[in-house]
């Protein structure tokens, strides 16, 4: 054994050059790659693929609910209506249960889960069979060689050729690209920023690009990008992080100028559009109505950027609150005030449960704040006498006016047993001091909100508009205001059936005054499609004079004899139409597709009109129901300036599908009123 | 018309994607300083992400590239979670990591196997002991004290060795690219 041993040479300093020990470092990866035995993860493709096959049935799966059985503490006429329908309803549950005694029976509403289940098995499977291709597999689909629903044949070897279950759907306007935020708007409608967050990427361009855009961002005429650096998770606390909001909003101001220090960064001149800083370090809240003001949050110190017309920033106030804000408060009329609500405010006595939230208005010139209500008497409005009542942070929804004499639209909401601190991890729906409406035994429809009041204060006035104590979830009830806080716009819903195939709606509109009077009538029975079930409601836009322009999702049921589950689904996804829901029974097999419309609700009249809608050639479908491709919708957004609602289409398909992809949808439909 | 004849070029089967490129994306994510079981997250989140973005319509030669930023970006977004945490990530030059891959390895599905390839032709050309040294270290993986015995040298001496057969290396793949 050789024992001699020679000084060695003094080991060299680490390279100054990151990029040279970067290349080290990877030298060394690929010593331990090509001399070791360093291999990436065994089964690591698979496992993904398997991720991607359940998160492409996630969008699809509705749980199937029971109908509820609701009881009700304290009667009200609203509440009776949604307890009445609710004890009438009870068909979809006692139809599983015949199913599950007699399999061959008319309705199997409990194979949807195990039919959803087996396609995902199904689909990760094919995928990984495929693209391995170990054993003979059919080529990849052509127009010369289209798949066949029914591979096996007819018995003599060849294969069977079957028309397409589904048809070619319609091709929708709008970009063909997905955007991980929904965009936001221009007041003028003519341009929209977008914040895509898998590549960190800002874009702002004319909304006219996006209708007439192809395929990916490149195909964006007029477009303007901007990488940044998401730092926005270690900046935002609590929800926030799991909440982004958009990076970009507009505002009226010209040539803007502003500058890092003032916590913006210039955007673009001719769109008007500002931005936080792109490290993310600042979220902007709002913008006033003046277009002037911009309110932004910088981890928990908020402040108001005054702009002056040449866009560069006049002024920077701290308007930070002492308390814990709750939620973002809302501008008064002039600008000149905003109006909010603070939350734990030091040196109360929470020893007895009973938060207090006090309703606060701040100058944004001097950033000082004044109390307008204490939560007390919120509370006190909404209970009288009854200590038992906890309640959630009131919120301050709209706001008409400014200083002393304005009016506000507040909302309270009972608080749930889960909420407090001490009940930590728990659930449910138990509300604290009175029994719970809706409850289900044996059912997994989850019960109703907490009850909430909607108040509107003036003058340190409270005066109760319309108390929201819904006996299901599926049922709505929406109180809107006009414009300067007179009138609200009454809305509510009631539906039978399951939560999982509602039908039937019930739906009452009126108008409430400000003193609390309430004058409402019941919609005929054929108000919506009848064949719509399921039906959900997002208000996009309303009238002084009671006017409702409704946001109605829903879906519908197609029959398909002869269905083979799992492929046929897969088929019916390949071809871009999303499933909601699948089963079988003694009639054949039955899909249920997403559907949606606009719908215009009249409280003055008591009817509804349909607005306007996209159409496609789906023969069960025609001139029956709108529907892109049996697309899901998610989210709609209403641009007054331009009387314009985008919203954005999931088309079904996902990595199966030739279009499965979010396309922005334009519905011009500025002239709803009269239409 | 035919589903089948929907089909178009550019929408490449998203299965084949993911087979043709985890192995570079979970390496890549070795490079940025993620364990094992970390890159295994961050390859699957990485390719749900390209996946929700609709990255199979881009044109094919682009996938490595963005799947690359994309990883990129879910590692970011891991380590600032973790910088919150006792078990930070080691804080690595991102953008010197890039350059080093870009240089050195790349995007393409088989990039792997031939830089693994080049490499091991510039193994061939090192100094006897520095090979030896290497073939000991890294394919039958000797500690280093016994490297250093068997080679007859020190310890720091060897690590002094590989160090600069690392270098070597470096510059012989850099030249041949």
């Amino acid at each position: 054994m050789n024992t001699h041993r020679r000084t060695p040479p003094p080991l060299p300093p680490p390279p100054d050059d990151p990029q040279a020990a970067a290349a080290d470092r990877l030298v060394d990866q690929l010593l331990g790659r090509a001399l070791g035995d360093a291999t990436s993860s065994p089964g690591l493709a698979g496992r993904i693929l398997e991720a991607l096959a359940a998160e492409m049935m996630t969008d699809d799966d509705e749980a199937d609910f029971a109908d509820a059985d609701p009881h009700t503490p304290t009667e009200t006429p609203d509440m009776n209506r949604s307890r009445h329908l609710s004890r009438t309803s009870r068909t979809p549950m006692r139809d599983r249960r015949k199913a599950q005694r007699n399999p061959d029976g008319a309705s199997a509403w409990w194979l949807i889960s195990a039919t959803a289940a087996t396609l995902a098995v199904a689909a990760t499977i094919a995928l990984a069979v495929w693209s391995q291709g170990n054993i003979d597999t059919p080529p990849n689909p052509t127009p010369d060689n289209p798949p066949s629903v029914h591979p096996a044949g007819d018995g003599d070897g060849a294969p069977k050729p079957v028309e397409p279950m589904f048809p070619e759907p319609e091709r929708t306007s709008g970009a063909k690209l997905s955007w991980m935020i929904p965009p936001v708007f221009s007041a003028d409608g003519k341009f929209v920023a977008v914040c895509r967050q898998s590549d960190a990427m800002l874009v702002i361009a004319p909304v006219s690009a996006f209708l007439e855009a192809g395929d990916g961002l490149a195909a964006l005429p007029g477009a303007q990008k901007w990488h940044f650096n998401d730092a926005r998770g270690p900046m935002l606390p609590g929800r926030q992080q799991a909440d982004p909001q958009p990076h970009a909003m507009f505002c009226k101001a010209g040539l803007l100028s502003a500058t890092p220090e003032d916590g913006l960064v210039f955007i673009n001149t001719a769109t008007r559009a500002i931005t936080p800083l792109l490290d993310g370090t600042n979220q902007i809240l709002s913008v006033s109505p003046d277009g002037m003001k911009v309110l932004v949050l910088h981890g928990s110190t908020r402040f108001v950027l005054h702009l002056a017309a040449n866009g560069s920033v006049d002024k920077k106030v701290d308007c930070t609150t002492l308390e814990v804000p709750v939620e973002t408060p809302v501008w008064s009329s002039n600008s000149n005030e905003l109006f909010g609500t603070i939350a734990n405010p030091p040196n109360v006595d929470d020893r007895s449960g009973q938060l207090r939230y006090r309703i606060f208005r701040q100058d944004v010139a001097t950033g000082k704040y004044t109390w307008v209500m204490d939560g007390a008497d919120i509370v006190a409005a909404c209970a009288g006498d009854d200590k038992t009542l906890r309640i959630k942070p009131i919120r301050v929804t709209a706001v008409y006016g400014s200083g002393d004499t304005a009016r506000l639209q507040v909302v309270a909401q009972e608080r749930n047993w889960y909420d407090d601190p001490a009940h930590q991890g728990m659930s449910g729906t138990h509300t604290y001091g009175r029994a719970p409406r809706g409850s289900n035994p044996g059912s997994a429809e989850p019960g109703p909100p907490p009850p909430s009041w909607e108040f509107l204060v003036e003058g340190g006035k409270a005066t109760l508009l319309q108390k929201r104590h819904l006996a299901r979830y599926i049922d709505e009830i929406l109180v809107l205001p006009s414009h300067d806080l007179t009138r609200f716009a009454f809305f509510q819903i009631a539906q039978f059936g399951g939560a999982g195939n509602a039908r039937d709606p019930k739906v009452w509109v009126g108008s409430i005054d400000a003193t609390g009077k309430k004058t409402e009538s019941e919609l005929k029975a054929e108000a919506f499609p009848a064949e719509w079930h399921n039906l959900h409601f997002q208000p996009i836009d309303h009238s002084d004079d009671g006017k409702l322009l409704m946001f109605v999702t829903g879906t519908v049921t197609l029959d398909r004899p002869g269905w083979d589950g799992p492929q046929g689904a897969m088929q019916a996804m390949r071809a871009g139409y999303t499933i909601s829901q699948m089963w079988s029974d003694s009639t054949g097999s039955h899909v249920a597709t997403p559907v949606f419309g606009l719908f215009r609700v009249d409280g003055a009249t008591g009817s509804v009109t349909r607005v306007c809608g996209y159409g496609e050639k789906v023969p069960e479908l025609d001139g029956k129901v709108t529907t892109v491709a049996g697309a899901a919708v998610n989210g709609a957004q209403w641009v007054p300036g331009s009387g314009t609602l985008f919203t954005r289409v999931v088309a079904g398909g996902g990595m199966f599908g030739r279009n499965g992809r979010e396309s922005l949808l334009l519905i011009n439909a500025a002239d709803w009123r009269t239409r | 018309m035919p589903v089948a004849a929907m089909t178009t070029a550019r929408e490449t089967d998203f299965a084949s994607i993911v087979h043709g490129y985890q192995s570079n994306i979970w390496w890549y994510l070795r490079l940025l300083g993620a364990d094992p079981s970390l890159a295994d997250d961050l390859t699957q989140e990485t390719f749900l992400a390209a996946w929700k973005a609709g990255m199979q319509r881009n044109e094919p030669a682009t996938f490595g590239t963005y799947l690359r930023r994309a990883a990129r970006s879910v590692f970011i977004r891991a380590s600032q979670q973790r910088r919150r945490r006792p078990q930070a990530m080691p804080d690595v030059d991102l953008d010197a990591a890039d350059a080093a891959w870009t240089a050195l390895h790349g995007d393409d599905p088989d990039a792997g196997e031939a830089a693994i390839d080049q490499l091991r032709e510039c193994v061939d050309q090192l100094a006897p002991q520095a090979k030896r040294a290497i073939e000991l270290q890294y394919h039958e993986g000797r500690p280093g004290e016994q490297t250093a015995d068997e080679l007859g040298i020190s310890h720091g001496h060897l690590r002094v060795i590989i160090h600069r057969a690392r270098q070597l290396l470096r510059r012989c793949m850099e030249a041949h690219r």
